[in-house]
């Protein structure tokens, strides 16, 4: 359907506002630096698009270009292996836009945050999470049996900011058949403010072959959900929605679909 | 061949109350009541391409219920006029004492006037006061008088009066029209010994099979009080499915029925009283009653007694005593009583159905709910589970809220269901609600801040592929790499790179993109640039099926933004059908170019056979004829599509074999010189049965392979000498070859810009060109039976039209054609019609017939431009009517212009457009224009033009929307 087309296209190409702030401990300049507005897409991880930001940065204070970033909002740190869509919607959502966030070059919190020094370490990370779903999701598993190629093809597509490139592959790990037309398990992590995600194994079906439904998901999870917000890429997704479909298209990039559940 | 036909209005089943009340459902939502004072005790569903359903009533009548068509009903009352020459009197109607009545039937044994010749039954009424005088005579035209000679009664009768023509005879016509629609009318009693008849079932099937001469009909058997079993005989359209007569089919000694069921395919199998099954043996093409009766034991050696019978196309199911439900392992044309029965657990049923399409419903016998079998296919013929269906019972009726229904029987034998699809699952308010809230996201979080920079870096990205590419020197395909990449000033370039080729075309320069299909299945790619849509072949590129589909995508995509097409509806435009099917519209401006090489194509989405665009509204026909119209929109944005088209079509392959003294007819020992043992019409393509795949994603098999017995013998062959000679159904002496054709249809349902029209299926239609915005367009259409129709009402803002308009005529025709003076039709037997008057009123005034061309070619399409008038033959000969005018639409004589032409599509310009073979395309169709046209001229040569002027692939055109600069 067209529609779902368009649908994905949309959520591949949202951004949010975000304005970085320098954190006052960095600065070593006389003047306080002017802060950084941009808008930074939902899909990427911060470690990948903080170039900019560094750069505008980097006059005021004294330390070397090459120091390992961290971002917090409000004392919180920001966990950096998240995609930013769901930092946003875990932190900034119905507050004031731009989302203002921190900008830190030391004092890096290590018992908080782990480590992502480099563009390789994020794409190891990325790729690791690919493969978790597509484990769930196929019994014989895709991306393994997929070509080097094809997997840069993944990352370049999501580094790039390029849809075509990034579903050209993509669409294999989405793809169902007439005869199988379900995954095995739906990939997915529920966050909630201050504890750990939660992730289990949920079938899109139940015994009857009805398909499941995001109300039905979360009843088995986190049976409190019902009075609370629950957002997927910056939406109240309706509790109708077959997580079969939310699999396919609401998924991020890593082919796992990140649920906030805020408190109301 | 009949196709099953996926209009979405055939997607019903049929309830019946346990007050007996008759109800239709279609999808979740939608119930509607049969409203009638009458009760019914069974009801069965039978419809063709509109509702018919039988009932028997509780008073244990037969009734017929049949919906509104869309073209009235109607039989034609004949009466005879005769009349004997004398010497004295001339022609009088003094008749010798051994002749026939002076007014007769056809046959002369009974006495019929004008004043009694009677109507089938009080639901028929006559259409007009007067009996009209029948002008034609096996599709020649007589005079007004109608008069036709022979030498006595019961011979052969000539237009012209002969020197020994005795008498003469003539036909008076009155039309008589069906008016019991939308209620239950009781089926007429012809003999008076069948008043008598009480029945306590029946059932209605044959929707689904051919018969030989072409015309369909219902089979519709029931079971009488006495447990005897009966045929309606004749249940076709023209008697309006009431059939003439019951007919008592003979049963085995001592045994009475209790049930029937018939297949909407071929099968029939009833219930006796003593719970064992029966199944009719012995039908065919040639008696679709069957001859015989075979006994089949009930479950568990007859422990079980069986109280109904389902026949579904491919499937029997049945019902025990207390509700056990049975599926027949087995079934199958040679083995039809199967061969063991399959307990089907868990759900105790009261009803059970199985519809055309082979989906099988019941009803639960405590909760009286709807229930669906879910997996039933090929793999598992008895399917899966039980799946309660969606919508639940009790339902409430809208104004009703007090009555509850309870459901005593369901019946869906002509009912096209897919109860996975959207109409029957929970309505998607879901994707309504998320497309809704992402664009408030939008809103909220990146529109208000567009001016802010991204963070991301946009470097120079590339999609890449791995495809081949066709290379015309080298005349082979190459393996090649395909890119997308960014440029300068914003564009997008194309790039393709193999050992012989490396092109790089912009996307502006872009000028059409298709998907071409082979038969066998492979896919192909072509990339049309401004440069080569003309004389030059585009870039042919194919691989595996969904890298080319993805990339068809792409770049089609690319191409609409590039052109910036999105809410731009030309009215002024050239329509062109695809061999896919696929339409494309031209979006620049056609008529300056001087040849078709410069024009740029946009695709749209749909399947379909024919276009007519003209006068500013577009109406199309799809592979199984339904009418579809134009939105006018080019695929809408997020959300905005919502229109679904959907569309059949048949594919066909022939098995052929040889014969040899050792092992008699087979395929092994074919010789070198002999086509391959599974091939095409013209054995010259190798076509294996497995070898077909559905052209794209889109697309599911229909039917699985069925064997045509179209003039061939009771297994389907057809022998002849040799291959490429007359095929005949019974082997003669020296047959050395027989052949068999396979046939197997698929459906599509694509998310496209069109909209159902009217429910009746054409042959062909034709739009009036060049009429003013507000004023009434003429729309003529050929039905299927050859008549000719014309839509009323037609207008730019409501190109749906009204009704039908039915225009007399003296034959039945396969094209016709409307020009702003005239209509141009052409006729069954080769020769062509005009009809003239239509200025004065719409649907004309008479008919005149015009002659085959010179060589004795039969036309087969006509089409008028503004000046010209031109034919198409059988034999792919083009010619141009000379002196054609306003005044003098008939013109003298026709000229003969070209051959090798396919289709032809002429407009108010007085341009021709044609589909024919260009020397570069070689076999492969291709648009054309005809060049040297000077519109409007009176001279012969500057109308005829002097050559052709080519343009991309395409299977069909239309080209009545352009119009000459005032």
């Amino acid at each position: 359907m067209s529609e779902d087309r368009e649908i994905l296209r949309e959520l591949w190409n949202g951004q949010v506002p975000v304005h970085f702030v320098l954190s006052s401990e960095e600065i070593t300049t006389v003047e306080t630096p002017q802060p950084y507005f941009a808008l930074v897409p939902r899909q990427t991880y911060f470690p990948l698009c903080l170039e900019k930001v560094n750069r505008h940065f980097l006059k005021s204070t004294s330390h070397a270009a090459n120091a390992e970033v961290w971002l917090d909002w409000e004392g919180t740190p920001l966990r950096l292996h998240y995609p930013v869509g769901v930092l946003f919607d875990m932190y900034a959502n119905e507050g004031i836009l731009p989302w203002t966030v921190t900008v830190h070059y030391t004092n890096f919190p290590e018992s908080e945050l782990i480590h992502l020094p480099s563009r390789d370490a994020v794409e190891a990370h990325f790729m690791f999470t690919l493969k978790e779903a597509d484990s769930l999701k196929h019994k014989n598993t895709l991306v393994s049996n997929m070509q080097k190629k094809d997997h840069k093809q993944l990352w370049t597509g999501l580094l790039n900011d390029r849809y075509d490139q990034f579903w050209a592959i993509n669409r294999k790990l989405m793809e169902t058949s007439t005869e199988n037309p379900f995954f095995r398990y739906i990939p997915f992590r529920i966050y909630q403010p201050d504890k750990p995600f939660i992730q289990t194994l949920v079938r899109p079906v139940d015994e009857e072959g009805r398909r499941l439904t995001l109300e039905q998901l979360l009843k088995r999870t986190l049976p409190d959900a019902s009075d609370r917000t629950v957002k997927i890429q910056g939406i109240r997704v309706p509790e109708q929605t077959p997580i079969q479909w939310l699999s396919e298209h609401f998924s991020h990039p890593d082919n796992f679909l990140h649920i906030c559940v805020l408190d109301k | 061949m009949s196709e099953a036909s996926a209009h979405p209005e055939i997607s019903k089943l049929c309830l019946l109350e346990a007050f007996g009340d008759v109800y239709m459902l279609q999808g979740r939502n939608q119930l509607k009541q049969l409203r009638s004072s009458l009760q019914m005790k069974k009801v069965a569903f039978a419809s063709q391409s509109r509702d018919v359903l039988y009932a028997i009533g509780s008073d244990l009548k037969a009734y017929v219920w049949v919906s509104q068509p869309e073209v009235p009903i109607r039989q034609v009352v004949a009466i005879y006029e005769n009349q004997r020459w004398t010497p004295t009197r001339g022609f009088s109607d003094s008749l010798l004492p051994t002749d026939r009545y002076a007014w007769s039937d056809e046959s002369g044994r009974l006495h019929r006037t004008k004043d009694t010749a009677g109507l089938p039954s009080d639901y028929w009424r006559f259409e007009r006061n007067v009996w009209e005088i029948d002008e034609s005579f096996n599709g020649q035209l007589l005079g007004p008088e109608g008069w036709n000679y022979a030498i006595d009664f019961p011979a052969t009768y000539t237009p012209e009066k002969r020197w020994n023509s005795m008498v003469r005879r003539r036909r008076w016509l009155r039309s008589c029209r069906y008016y019991g629609t939308e209620l239950w009318a009781p089926l007429v009693v012809g003999d008076p010994a069948e008043r008598g008849l009480s029945f306590i079932d029946i059932s209605a099937g044959g929707c689904d099979v051919s018969f030989p001469d072409g015309h369909s009909q219902l089979l519709v058997w029931a079971v009488s009080t006495d447990g005897d079993i009966f045929i309606r005989t004749l249940c076709n359209r023209s008697s309006a499915y009431h059939g003439s007569s019951w007919m008592m089919v003979n049963l085995p000694d001592k045994v009475e029925v209790s049930q029937v069921s018939c297949s909407p395919a071929e099968g029939v199998w009833a219930v006796t009283a003593t719970g064992w099954a029966l199944v009719r043996t012995g039908i065919s093409r040639d008696n679709q009653y069957g001859t015989g009766w075979a006994m089949v034991e009930p479950p568990l050696n007859g422990l079980i007694t069986l109280t109904q019978v389902a026949v579904g196309p491919t499937s029997v199911w049945a019902l025990g005593k207390g509700g056990s439900v049975w599926f027949r392992q087995g079934v199958k044309k040679e083995v039809p009583t199967g061969v063991a029965w399959v307990d089907i657990e868990w759900l105790s049923c009261s009803a059970i159905t199985v519809s055309r399409n082979g989906e099988v419903f019941a009803l639960g016998t405590e909760d009286r709910q709807v229930y669906w079998r879910t997996g039933v296919g090929l793999a598992e013929p008895h399917g899966r589970k039980w799946r309660m269906m969606g919508f639940k019972s009790p339902v409430h009726l809208p104004n009703e809220p007090s009555r509850i229904l309870n459901w005593s029987f369901i019946n869906a034998t002509a009912g096209f269901l897919d109860p996975r699809s959207s109409t029957w699952e929970e309505t998607e308010e879901w994707k309504d609600d998320i497309v809704e809230q992402l664009s408030h996201r939008f809103e909220k979080e990146m529109k208000n801040f567009s001016s802010l920079p991204s963070t991301v870096e946009r470097d120079d990205w590339n999609a890449v592929a791995d495809l081949r590419v066709w290379s015309a020197k080298h005349s082979q395909w190459e393996d090649c790499t395909i890119e997308l990449a960014a440029s300068e000033f914003n564009q997008t370039k194309f790039l393709i790179d193999s050992k012989h080729t490396k092109e790089s075309i912009l996307t502006s320069d872009l000028a059409a993109v298709q998907l071409h299909e082979h038969p066998a299945g492979l896919q192909e790619l072509w990339v049309y640039t401004a440069v080569r849509s003309g004389t030059q072949s585009p870039i042919r590129l194919t691989g595996s099926r969904s890298v080319v589909e993805h990339w068809y995508t792409i770049l089609s995509e690319g191409f609409r933004e590039v052109n910036g097409v999105k809410g731009l509806k030309k009215e002024d435009a050239v329509w062109v059908l695809s061999s896919t099917g696929c339409p494309l519209v031209s979006c620049n401006d056609v008529t300056s170019k001087n040849s078709l090489e410069g024009v740029k194509w946009v695709t749209l989405s749909g399947h379909l056979d024919k276009v007519e665009s003209a006068s500013g509204i577009t109406w199309a026909l799809g592979y199984d004829r339904s009418i579809w119209i134009w939105t006018g929109s080019y695929k809408g944005k997020l959300g905005t599509e919502k229109r679904v088209q959907n569309d059949t079509h048949g594919v066909e392959t022939y098995e052929n074999q040889r014969w040899n003294p050792v092992g008699g007819f087979t395929s092994h020992l074919l010789l070198p010189t002999d086509r391959h043992a599974w091939s095409d019409e013209s054995g010259r393509v190798q076509l294996n049965k497995d070898g077909f795949n559905l052209p794209s994603v889109a697309w599911k098999w229909d039917t699985d392979w069925q064997v045509d017995y179209d003039n061939a013998d009771k297994k389907g062959w057809q022998y002849a000498f040799d291959f490429p000679f007359a095929y005949h159904p019974h082997k003669a002496m020296n047959d050395c070859v027989r052949r068999r054709r396979w046939f197997r249809t698929m459906k599509v349902e694509l998310s496209a810009p069109w909209l159902p029209g009217p429910a009746t299926k054409l042959r062909t239609l034709s739009i009036c060109p060049e009429v003013k915005n507000g004023d009434i367009i003429p729309v003529w259409g050929v039905m299927m039976d050859g008549s000719a129709v014309l839509r009323d009402r037609v207008t730019r803002d409501s190109p749906q039209g009204d009704t039908w308009i039915s225009v007399k005529s003296p034959t039945a025709f396969v094209d016709v054609s409307v020009g702003p003076h005239c209509v141009w039709a052409a006729a069954v037997d080769g020769t062509a019609y005009v009809r003239n008057g239509t200025k004065e009123k719409m649907d004309g005034l008479y008919w005149f017939q015009v002659e085959k061309p010179p060589n004795g070619a039969s036309i087969v399409q006509v089409t008028v431009g503004h000046s010209a008038v031109w034919a198409l033959c059988q034999d792919h000969t083009l010619w141009f009517r000379k002196d054609y005018s306003a005044s003098f639409p008939e013109g003298t004589e026709w000229m003969c212009v070209s051959d090798d032409v396919f289709q032809i599509s002429a407009n108010a310009a007085d341009q021709l457009y044609a589909i024919g073979l260009s020397p570069e395309s070689g076999s492969m169709k291709t648009l054309a224009r005809r060049t040297g046209v000077v519109p409007g001229s009176t001279i012969v040569s500057d109308l005829m033009g002097n050559g052709w002027d080519f343009g991309i692939l395409a299977e069909h055109v239309s080209s009545r929307g352009i119009v000459l600069d005032a």
